[in-house]
């Protein structure tokens, strides 16, 4: 065999090998998807249906219970207050810990780190009883200050990271001209890392939306989140195949778009910035 | 007198003006504190508390009878034959999910960096499962392994004639959740490789080409070395995840059948919310946190914090 033969064969095996890889991925997804369309008979068919005629059904059964678009709203609130509050509070931290000699810095940045890698069960425990006796069970509030505990820390070490890599000369250049270093931030800084702000705003907004533990013990009826409300469907008549696949296409749909949408800085906030 | 007065307070406003234009090398107290103080008071209060807790015997049943224990819940966790075999269940299930998903990363990541048709594509769908809801990830994966109609149990049937159950079976539960972390993430570990072997130096390779290296040896004695901070990257993460997973679960098993499933989250969890032992629960997440803290502080540091 030439070599040039034996390169072709080893490019096959590699593009068999990833794309069944990539098939796996994606074949559970498609299966949501596809018994979301279908109705009661073709959900429950085994082997699966593959040609059938979709119904739209069952996202009628979701979009008409009143609980689960209520727990869409709350999802959202929660979410986007979370990380407009960890962004709020995040930038100028990142900023002084990029930008400036803040002592202890390395211990300040693991002290972060360890709150966000703390076992959602240890916050949920302490802080279940506190919200129980100081009735903020089940209050929007209660929720995004626990939820704010995970993202500050993740927000402030990913900021840290873009803020690093904007060159300080371009600080001190618009500085010499006459700006003050606030204003040097907002003109020279902002711009540059608005890509990077909006891929912490939006991985924090993941974080949020996907949670679940805190969301199952610290909400009530009121205030419960998708993640928690998807459970409903399932009832003491059965699980509802089909309704919870919809379900779970709207809850699944706003993270894996936006998701698809930053995958540049996936891996980066998902490590912290420790892969650029 | 009155020109001092002035003079002084002039020289306060532009002291202030300084400091809030961030001009002062103080500044970075305005910018660091409030955030410092919010993340300091919502993590303190609720480990305070907990400490506090765990020196209780107290259940939520009969709050009125909470009776100071001092040290005896750390000393019952410890002893607690179910906390060991929740912690031998977590260990399981880190120790064989972490070394799936190393590998068959490893070996993603490095077909990743060939030539691939529709590399675009590719990326976007093995991304696809690390950003999906948890909560659903295990809905469908419960639907997949459903005995009565689940596909899996279709075809394994179709294929072999035999029946198959893997969450039912105490034997086989754990297994069936390790399939569905290694679906969720071994994109997620391939992708730090992979990041990783973009950025290795090509001068090594090309000089061991000459020497007529194998491609295992360039792997083994030339890859492998050079990949390690990544490796030790995905290691840590996925360890921290590992440790304190419990969504999928309580989807998927809660912990069943018997406590083949249940991870120490999920023991601290039981024993919080369902046996409403408050206290124990406390000690409980106190020696997880010993443990998460330990970890962090060693393995974090190292791999972290480069020259900081």
């Amino acid at each position: 065999m030439g070599l040039k033969a034996k390169r072709r064969l080893t490019t096959t095996i590699t593009n068999i090998f990833i794309w069944c890889c990539a098939f796996v991925c994606a074949y559970p997804i498609w299966w949501m998807i596809s018994t979301a369309f279908k109705d009661r008979v073709d959900a429950f068919a085994v082997p699966p249906t593959y040609l059938f005629t979709p119904k739209t059904d069952n996202f009628a059964a979701v979009l008409s219970s009143g609980n689960f678009m209520s727990a869409y709203k709350n999802s959202l609130i929660i979410s986007i207050s979370t990380c407009l509050l960890a962004l709020l509070l995040g930038i100028p931290m990142a900023y002084a810990l990029a930008r400036f000699k803040v002592p202890n810095k390395s211990k300040t940045m693991m002290w972060l780190l360890s709150t966000k890698m703390a076992p959602a069960i240890l916050i949920a425990v302490p802080y279940y009883i506190i919200y129980q006796k100081i009735g903020m069970t089940g209050t929007y509030i209660g929720m995004i200050m626990v939820y704010l505990i995970f993202n500050l820390a993740f927000t402030v070490w990913m900021l840290k990271g873009f803020i690093e890599s904007v060159p300080g000369e371009l600080n001190e250049a618009a500085r010499v001209e006459g700006a003050s270093r606030l204003k040097a931030f907002f003109k020279v800084e902002v711009p540059l890392m608005k890509g990077g702000i909006a891929a912490t705003a939006i991985l924090c907004f993941i974080t949020v939306w996907n949670e679940f533990l805190l969301a199952l013990v610290l909400t009530s009826s009121r205030t419960q989140t998708t993640p928690v409300a998807i459970q409903n469907f399932i009832s003491f008549e059965g699980i509802r195949w089909g309704e919870i696949a919809a379900a779970g296409v709207l809850v699944a749909a706003p993270a894996v778009i936006l998701g698809v949408a930053v995958r540049k800085y996936l891996i980066t906030g998902l490590t912290m910035g420790a892969v650029k | 007198m009155q020109n001092i007065k002035n003079k002084n307070a002039s020289e306060w406003r532009r002291k202030l003006v300084r400091f809030v234009t961030l001009e002062d090398s103080k500044s970075w107290k305005l910018l660091f504190y409030p955030g410092r103080w919010i993340l300091l008071l919502l993590t303190m209060v609720p480990t305070v508390y907990a400490l506090w807790l765990s020196l209780y015997s107290y259940n939520l049943a009969k709050a009125n009878r909470r009776e100071f224990v001092f040290l005896k819940n750390f000393a019952d966790v410890l002893t607690d034959s179910r906390f060991w075999g929740a912690f031998s269940v977590t260990a399981k299930f880190t120790i064989c999910s972490l070394l799936i998903e190393l590998v068959l990363g490893m070996l993603i990541a490095h077909c990743l960096t060939k030539k691939i048709y529709g590399k675009e594509l590719v990326q976007i769908i093995i991304i696809l499962p690390m950003i999906m809801t948890p909560v659903v990830v295990g809905l469908i994966w419960k639907m997949f392994y459903d005995a009565e109609f689940g596909i899996i149990s279709y075809y394994f049937q179709a294929l072999t004639g035999g029946s198959l159950n893997i969450l039912g079976n105490s034997s086989t539960s754990l297994l069936g959740l390790i399939i569905v972390d290694v679906w969720e993430w071994t994109p997620y570990v391939a992708l730090i490789l992979l990041a990783g072997m973009q950025a290795l130096p090509a001068e090594p390779y090309e000089a061991v080409q000459v020497d007529g290296a194998t491609g295992f040896q360039t792997f083994r004695y030339l890859t492998l070395p050079l990949l390690k901070p990544s490796i030790s990257v995905a290691v840590m993460f996925r360890f921290m995840d590992l440790f304190k997973w419990m969504d999928t679960i309580y989807i998927m098993t809660g912990g069943g059948p018997g406590t083949s499933t249940e991870t120490l989250s999920y023991y601290a969890y039981m024993n919080n919310f369902k046996f409403l032992e408050v206290g124990y629960a406390a000690a409980m997440c106190l020696v997880m946190l010993v443990v998460v803290l330990i970890i962090c502080n060693t393995i974090g540091k190292k791999v972290l914090l480069k020259g900081e």
